[in-house]
């Protein structure tokens, strides 16, 4: 049982100075109600990102999603923007979407076939009246639409505030859009089904967030990067309320002794050798380079298990979908699908380790685990400590 | 049933299956007219006509079959 109590003073002590502080309770790595506080408090109060635009390339494109238990479809409209609704009819509530399809025409209820045009008006009521009969006084179709869901987009990463109690999207998104100012308005080619994968982890999502967070691991755990896994070469990233990460001075990518992939135009030199990556809380990773940009999404599907959805993008069509640059793509992707899946050992690892009793959320290296101390505050801080 | 009815039917429950919404509008739109005398009938097969026809989204269809409900008394 969740004793409130200790939650509450566990998680002050979370918020404390990095000298003083401990890391999150373990119950909200190990109890089941501790976890439902967090879903709701943090990714349905909240920000979070549920999808990527380019899953829905075409219009009349619908992807549903199940984020954190809460049915949302996406779809690609046939003016070519992006809408998040709740999949579900409003009628009985029936999901209305089961898998991914295009539709050239209105979405139709499965049960009793009420009809929703993709812009979410409710067009058609068949026999609601009674047998051939398709209006009724009680059933306003202006009111009954499908519910949109408040979201936005940055970088192809498609964001949800379940709730809409949130602060704007743009007032989330800000700290992120300047830091990487350089890259938000570049266009970007996701680099087809070679340039995305997927990772199934047994852990919580927090211990993938602040794995993320930090370069102190990089010498231990990802031996095959050692020209960028000096830690002299490595800096924090810290916006505190937003997201942290880490950057390298040394970003040198070296797939093929002739092709490279093109930069991003008119960058400034500071990115000629670094690259960043940002966790922008909470669930998100962001990671920019001069060459190619990759974003990854956690889903939390239960308290200690993730997916971890990784998209890679590049610089132009060509290098995103040439075959001259396929065997280039794909040598990327699995070097960073290398990297990432060299980390699940540590992630799992600390699932395992908060199986201990007393677990005093441990402490915290002041010198390089400022990052991850500024997630774990950030968390506290949302479950209202 | 007239054999052109069972005919309709059958096909009717062939395509229950999902898919080809445009040809699910025409076999509702036959039953429409071949069973027109009695309105209840029409009216119902034009709804399942309408529907389908949205769905397809053959939208002139779908104005054609609205209008007809309409005149029908069914909507
Ligand atoms: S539940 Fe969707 S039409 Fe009845
Ligand atoms: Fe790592």
């Amino acid at each position: 049982m969740l004793d409130d109590q200790s939650l509450i003073s566990e998680l002050a002590r979370v918020r404390r100075p990095i000298g003083e502080a401990h890391g999150l309770p373990n119950a909200l790595y190990t109890e089941a109600q501790a976890h439902e506080y967090e879903r709701r408090r943090v990714f349905l109060e909240g920000w979070a990102s549920i999808g990527f635009g380019k899953d829905v390339p075409n219009p009349g494109d619908a992807l549903p999603i199940d984020h954190v238990g809460v049915p949302l479809l996406l779809v690609r409209d046939h003016e070519g923007g992006l809408k998040l609704y709740q999949n579900i009819c409003r009628h009985r509530g029936m999901i209305l979407v089961q898998e991914k399809r295009n539709f050239g025409g209105v979405i139709r209820c499965p049960y009793h076939s009420w009809c929703y045009s993709l812009d979410g008006k409710l067009r058609a009521t068949p026999h609601v009246g009674g047998p051939g009969l398709n209006t009724s006084p009680s059933i306003d179709r202006d009111k009954t639409g499908l519910v949109e869901v408040p979201m936005g987009v940055f970088m192809d990463v498609v964001f949800a505030n379940v709730s809409g109690t949130a602060e704007p999207f743009e007032d989330y998104i800000r700290p992120v859009r300047e830091r990487f100012a350089e890259f938000a308005d570049q266009q970007i080619h996701f680099g087809g089904p070679e340039s995305s994968f997927g990772l199934e982890i047994n852990a919580n999502w927090k211990l993938i967030v602040e794995n993320n967070c930090e370069s102190y691991h990089l010498p231990w755990v990802h031996p095959g990067l050692n020209s960028y896994s000096r830690l002299e070469d490595h800096y924090h990233l810290e916006v505190p309320g937003s997201f942290s990460g880490q950057g390298t001075l040394v970003y040198n990518p070296q797939l093929d002794p002739e092709l490279r992939f093109p930069d991003f135009p008119g960058l400034s030199d500071k990115w000629d050798t670094a690259a960043e990556y940002a966790s922008l809380y909470p669930n998100t990773f962001l990671s920019v380079h001069r060459d190619h940009f990759w974003a990854a999404r956690l889903e939390p599907v239960g308290q200690r298990r993730t997916l971890e959805h990784v998209n890679i993008y590049y610089t132009t069509a060509e290098s995103a979908e040439s075959d001259t640059y396929r065997p280039l793509r794909e040598k990327n992707a699995s070097q960073w699908c290398g990297v990432l899946t060299e980390d699940v050992f540590v992630t799992e690892g600390m699932q395992k380790g908060r199986g201990a009793l007393g677990f005093d959320g441990g402490v915290f290296a002041p010198a390089m685990d400022s990052p991850t101390h500024l997630f774990h505050d950030w968390v506290a801080a949302k479950l209202g400590a | 049933m007239k054999p052109v009815l069972e005919e309709l039917d059958r096909e009717m429950r062939a395509l229950h299956e999902g898919g080809a919404p445009i040809r699910r509008c025409e076999v509702h739109e036959q039953a429409a007219d071949l069973l027109g005398t009695d309105p209840n009938a029409r009216r119902f097969h034009l709804t399942h006509a309408f529907v389908f026809a949205l769905e397809a989204g053959d939208w002139p269809r779908a104005a054609g079959l609205e209008r007809a409900l309409r005149e029908a008394g069914g909507l």
